[in-house]
């Protein structure tokens, strides 16, 4: 075949994706980007250049920061957490234990329900007065608490369920990780005299590293990407003190309807995704690989 | 003083008898082979030695004491891996120190006794590299020097050459007989592999089906197997085993008949390749395939239907098709009753 034909048949397959590709992820982020140069049009003043005004709002919103911060702490409090059960959980399932099917199964289900199920067990659970939560710290003779109404603790209790709702997906890749692993290598640090946990710390993490760097990624992606259970329990209240960043981007642009401004918040997020994307690549491709 | 003893030990995997009531003694500084096909137990009886796996019945004794409940790490084995079992992410050097390090071992004592176990299997020069920079040899001298520092009387190793090509095969074979030797380790060794049993061992165990077959040294298994299982499974190509019903006995040389035909109890007859001529009276054969080694020439013959082989230092001129006929003296026969066991006769 001639190479000129091979190349349209080249360009021929790629066409399908780069039409997707380029109508709904290219096109809108760009048109995004020029929304957030432009003011908002209305009756009664036309849309006009307004350069970066929208972002210099956007530093000075000090809902902007509260909501970042938010995301910051809730990022802090999942990830760190979430890695550790779900190595935990997968050292559990993966040593040949009666039952470990049925085990491997139930640290999985969360992970397997849609988000908004999740936050309906969990409204469930942080119920005040007839909630889970209140009924068990009723039976010890402690107080209860309206978990999600109060701004103290509405972020914890999000961090929580995130955390349940995360370590299990975790937990499948830590465990994909250890069955990498030779058993022999564990045989041969028993026969040195090694403890479980000096075969953990030297040999089973070291090795892990590679999907914990994987994981630690994802979570952070994770962390501002789902937002859906926010519509269920809470909407980002009370006082902004559950608000995250892609929540407050939607009530901005559809309940506020300022969109230039949400256009702004949207391409800070994308700057902070793609940076952590790239972070990955990096990373990933140009270390901890021993084979 | 046997440094390994074991008393009908077993072990089973539910319904599964890996190991059946197997008891031997390894004589302290010798090399001994556990030898037998795949799947007939040698791994499961080196790690029960080990106290990697669990014993189901039998006792193990190691340098006088018994240690058939004592953990892995006290029993003073050390233990070179199939796989190697080298740790990835770590250098040689730290690979051959993690059991120093975690027996605490004083950083002087363990930079001398690294050095030394480097020294002397040839890696002072890649200390510094990882397993996934090392050669094949390579990483299995990490695994010897490993199992060296640790100073254990007693090493076990797991069919440690499985992974390497033959030429490189050969060379290690050497130098894990040699070092046993100036070491004065004793050996347990695992293979599948008769060549590498017969040219390294003291004494060969033999074993079939988690059973012991037989037990001795090389030689004596060669010359005086006590079954046919023996005599096939050590030897290449293997013993003939020729049933009296099979073959046209009237052929027979006359002392050979008179032989066969005095026992009743007779149901095989064995004879070595090497110990097979082509003559002029005998049982009739058509060669049917010719093998130049160099150094000797194997001829598969056909009796009756019957494929058998026949082992010519020289090389004779004979073609395919010839039809001939072979002859074996009275001695170089061995007898087999109807349980495959050895007849003496
Ligand atoms: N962990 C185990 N669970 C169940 N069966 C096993 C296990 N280990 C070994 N076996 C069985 O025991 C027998 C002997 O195995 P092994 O000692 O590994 O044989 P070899 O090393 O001689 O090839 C085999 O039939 C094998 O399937
Ligand atoms: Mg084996």
């Amino acid at each position: 075949m001639k190479d000129s034909t091979r190349n349209i048949q080249g360009w021929l397959l790629f066409t399908p994706a780069a039409i997707l590709l380029l109508a709904f992820t290219h096109y809108p982020t760009i048109t995004t980007f020029f929304q957030s140069l432009y003011t908002n049009k209305s009756i009664l003043r036309p849309r006009r250049f307004s350069g970066v005004e929208a972002y210099e709002s956007m530093f000075s919103d000090p809902i902007f920061w509260k909501v970042f911060v938010n995301n910051m702490w809730l990022a802090l409090g999942t990830i760190p957490t979430s890695i550790g059960i779900a190595i935990l959980m997968a050292l559990i399932v993966n040593k040949a234990i009666p039952g470990r099917g049925f085990l491997r199964m139930a640290y999985f289900t969360p992970t397997m329900l849609p988000m908004i199920a999740v936050a309906n067990i969990w409204l469930f659970f942080y119920a005040p007065d007839i909630g889970l939560i209140d009924k068990v710290l009723e039976i010890f003779g402690f107080e209860g608490n309206n978990w999600l109404g109060d701004p103290s603790t509405v972020l914890p209790s999000i961090i929580v369920m995130t955390v349940w709702k995360e370590a299990g997906l975790f937990m499948v890749f830590y465990l994909a990780g250890l069955q990498t692993i030779s058993p022999e290598l564990e045989e041969a640090s028993k026969l040195e005299g090694s403890s479980r946990w000096n075969y953990f710390w030297r040999i089973q993490f070291p090795l892990l590293l590679p999907t914990t760097l994987f994981v630690l990624i994802n979570a952070f992606l994770n962390s501002f990407k789902l937002v859906d259970h926010l519509f269920v329990l809470t909407k980002g209240g009370p006082d902004n003190a559950s608000n995250l960043i892609l929540y407050y981007i939607y009530e901005t642009a559809f309940s506020f309807l300022d969109i230039s401004y949400a256009s702004a918040l949207t391409i800070f997020l994308l700057a902070l995704l793609a940076l952590t994307a790239l972070a990955q690549f990096f990373f990933l491709d140009r270390r901890t690989h021993y084979r | 003083m046997s440094a390994i003893e074991v008393k009908n030990l077993s072990r089973s995997y539910g319904d599964i008898d890996a190991v059946k009531d197997v008891s031997f003694a390894v004589p302290e500084k010798s090399f001994t082979v556990l030898l037998g096909p795949s799947g007939c137990g040698k791994s499961t009886i080196l790690k029960m030695l080990s106290g990697l796996e669990k014993v189901s019945q039998g006792t193990i004794n190691i340098g006088g004491s018994d240690v058939t409940e004592i953990e892995a790490s006290k029993r003073g084995v050390s233990m070179v891996f199939q796989s190697y079992a080298l740790f990835p992410h770590l250098n040689v050097k730290e690979n051959i120190q993690f059991g120093l390090k975690v027996r605490k071992v004083p950083v002087e004592e363990r930079e001398k006794k690294v050095a030394e176990a480097a020294k002397v299997v040839g890696l002072t020069e890649l200390l510094d590299r990882k397993p996934a920079n090392l050669s094949g040899g390579q990483r299995q001298r990490v695994a010897l020097a490993r199992s060296i520092v640790s100073d254990q009387s007693v090493c076990l190793m797991d069919e440690p050459l499985s992974n390497l090509d033959s030429k490189l095969r050969a060379e290690m074979r050497d130098e894990i007989r040699d070092l046993q030797k100036r070491l004065g380790l004793t050996v347990v060794y695992v293979t599948h592999d008769q060549v590498e049993a017969m040219s390294m061992a003291d004494q060969i165990i033999l074993l079939k089906l988690g059973e012991i077959v037989q037990v001795g040294a090389p030689e004596e298994i060669y010359n005086s197997p006590n079954s046919v299982f023996s005599a096939q499974f050590i030897g290449l190509p293997p013993m003939n085993i020729l049933n009296l019903n099979e073959i046209d006995v009237s052929s027979l040389d006359s002392k050979v008949y008179s032989v066969v035909d005095s026992n009743k109890n007779i149901k095989d007859i064995g004879v070595r390749p090497e110990h097979i001529v082509f003559s002029k009276k005998g049982l009739p054969v058509e060669v049917k395939s010719i093998d130049y080694f160099g150094g000797e020439t194997v001829f598969k013959l056909t009796h009756q239907e019957k494929d058998f082989f026949l082992r010519e230092p020289r090389q004779p001129k004979i073609q395919l098709g010839d039809k001939l006929c072979v002859s074996w003296n009275l001695d170089d026969m061995y007898l087999f009753d109807k349980n495959d066991q050895r007849l003496k006769s």
